[in-house]
């Protein structure tokens, strides 16, 4: 049942892949990786999006997996038509032996990672509390109900229920149990586990196309070794998507911001639009994930092609999620209290301490590793790379990321729920939202491993990153 | 450098040593819960919508564990899917998920006339007759 499930799941794979390269024709085999990577979150956003319309017209009837075949055929004519097969070769590994030191402590790491994320599913099969309160709980409701999915947005639910939230999981569960015809755990358990190492694979992608292989490595390690994010990435909830989806788009920035690419900008609409489909907190971050690019763009010549390309990308999954959101969703619970609580709660000052001592207890134990704050930022002072290229890339994806934690913070503020309560259950899992995007910026930022103890690779390293 | 990946190896086994010890058969509450709910889904003339969810915290006079009537209250909603219960008893259905201790209470201050099918392990279903 599980590779059944994988491979159901590799036909959006395939989509998602192909699209990016369709769009981004790069023809280095690094980008291959990374065009894969970025393919993980556009294939699996745009089938789950595509199964909300079809469900609008179509619910009851089965049907769906046979169009997103055909949209997989189509995708797979339109990119052979242009691919040159004897360009075709298998690249040679001639590693160094820092490169080889830190490939096996990789292949350590996805194994012992590996291993958590199993023995975690053998012992919580729904997921974690929160996957089975709402994401789970969204998905049984529309793939049981039927003609009447919509059900799973009844006003009726107790709050805790969280009707309203986006539908990125949940459909994708659906789709893929009405594919295989039974409601299988192991499809929640294998979507969760690709966002996981999805998200470890798209990290090392870009920064072994943007940088080095050791530099990826590296990344690809500190991530792996990222219990918090091991112990969420493999609890079925969606908090590990909408990481992917934000580390997709500032590695999209980054490769937007050296090649200049203007089809960058499509896929880069489409994966920030993506964001507000996988949680609430994503809805936040399509507003600064577009002033961030608009701000990208700024010396541009072509800034208004550029802005028609990424409206482009970001047209389909924002009307979708104004059509989910004002047309059948609930009301969210942040409007419960009403504008007085919010604003009483607003210049309430205890409320701002609760949080300050929320978040220095964070910066002890964050990630699950002792300090890992303060060692990330030590390193990123230690090791940078201390050049002046990029920086505009840099100082917009730090200010991006910056911003969507402190609307999170805003949001505890004026939340009407019991703050410390809201505080202690989710403020070390939200933070993961833009922890793999802050690690590819550290990593981005900052000396190779190859540079570091082969002098002499500078150059080489230089040309690679062209950062 | 090194200290980083020596750090992230060594989370990364302790995360694996740590769930190494987790149950291997699971935990099969979400199971139970479901095998539980099996026999009245299939008594209930209704097969989507919304039907009303009575528990002990909703019975006057009767002493509860909040936490544990909302954790019962998740588990019955997960299981009664695609059917959204609400709290309330304002439905035609109502689901009981009542002690028995709960379940006289109830019966002796409901007001109508309500048909009780009992199906053992707390779990009643209540059909509203009479407004």
């Amino acid at each position: 049942m599980t590779l059944y499930s994988i491979g159901v799941f590799l036909v959006p794979l395939g989509i998602g892949s192909l699209i990016v390269h369709l769009l981004w024709q790069d023809s280095d085999p690094k980008a291959a990786l990374l065009k894969f990577g970025l393919g993980i979150g556009v294939g699996l956003g745009l089938t789950s999006l595509l199964y909300f319309v079809y469900l609008i017209f179509f619910a009851g009837r089965n049907g769906f997996f046979t169009i997103m075949l055909c949209l997989l055929a189509i995708l797979v004519f339109a990119a052979s038509r242009n691919f040159d097969f004897r360009r075709l070769s298998i690249p040679r590994l001639n590693l160094t032996w820092v490169q080889s030191i830190l490939l096996a402590a990789l292949i350590g790491s996805t194994v012992l990672a590996a291993g958590t994320v199993v023995n975690m599913n053998r012992a919580r099969p729904h997921g974690g509390f929160d996957a089975w309160l709402i994401w789970n709980r969204a998905s049984r409701f529309i793939y049981r109900g039927g003609e009447e999915w919509k059900t799973a947005f009844s006003p009726e639910f107790y709050f805790f229920f969280q009707a309203d939230y986006p539908l990125f999981v949940p459909l994708t569960n659906a789709w893929v149990w009405e594919t295989m015809n039974t409601e299988t755990l192991r499809v929640p358990f294998v979507q969760t586990s690709i966002y996981l190492f999805g998200s470890v694979f798209l990290i090392f992608s870009a920064l072994h196309f943007s940088r080095s292989l050791g530099q990826a490595t590296l990344a690809a390690i500190v991530l792996l070794g990222t219990t918090t994010y091991i112990s969420v990435g493999s609890a079925q909830m969606a908090d590990t998507p909408l990481a992917l989806l934000i580390l997709a788009v500032t590695i999209l920035f980054h490769s937007f911001s050296k090649t200049r690419d203007t089809n960058l900008s499509a896929v880069t609409g489409f994966t920030v639009g993506l964001c507000g489909w996988a949680k609430n907190e994503g809805i936040i971050f399509i507003i600064l994930g577009s002033l961030s690019f608009y701000f990208l763009l700024i010396q541009e010549r072509n800034k208004a092609q550029e802005i028609s390309r990424y409206l482009a990308g970001l047209v389909l999954p924002l009307i979708i999620i104004a059509y989910f959101k004002l047309g059948l969703a609930p009301s969210n619970y942040l409007t419960e209290g009403g504008l007085q609580e919010t604003l009483q709660h607003l210049t309430d000052l205890s409320r701002y301490s609760i949080i300050g001592r929320a978040i220095l207890g964070e910066l002890r134990s964050f990630a699950g590793w002792f300090y890992a704050i303060p060692m990330f930022i030590l390193y990123y002072f230690g090791m940078n790379k201390q050049d002046n290229d990029g920086s505009r890339w840099r100082i917009t994806s730090i200010a991006m990321l910056s911003l969507q934690i402190l609307s999170y913070i805003a949001v505890y503020v004026i939340t009407p729920r019991p703050l410390e309560f809201q505080l202690a259950h989710s403020l070390d899992r939200i933070l993961l939202h833009v922890y793999p995007a802050f690690l590819f910026v550290l990593f981005s930022s900052t000396v190779t491993p190859e540079t570091l103890f082969s002098p002499s690779k500078i150059e080489t390293q230089g040309l690679q990153s062209g950062n | 450098m090194a200290a980083l990946v020596l750090s992230a190896l060594s989370y990364a086994f302790q995360a694996f040593n740590s769930t190494a010890e987790f149950d291997a058969d699971g935990d099969d509450t979400i199971e139970r819960w479901d095998e539980r709910f099996a026999k009245l889904k299939e008594k209930l003339p209704v097969n989507h919508g919304v039907v009303g969810y009575l528990a002990d915290f909703d019975v006057e006079g009767i002493e509860s564990s909040l936490a544990d009537q909302e954790a019962e209250y998740i588990l019955a909603q997960y299981s009664m899917a695609p059917i959204v219960l609400a709290r309330s008893t304002h439905y035609e259905w109502i689901i009981g998920n009542l002690s028995h201790q709960a379940y006289t209470t109830w019966l002796d201050s409901a007001v109508g006339a309500y048909e009780v099918t009992d199906f053992r392990d707390n779990l009643y279903l209540i059909h509203r007759v009479e407004p």
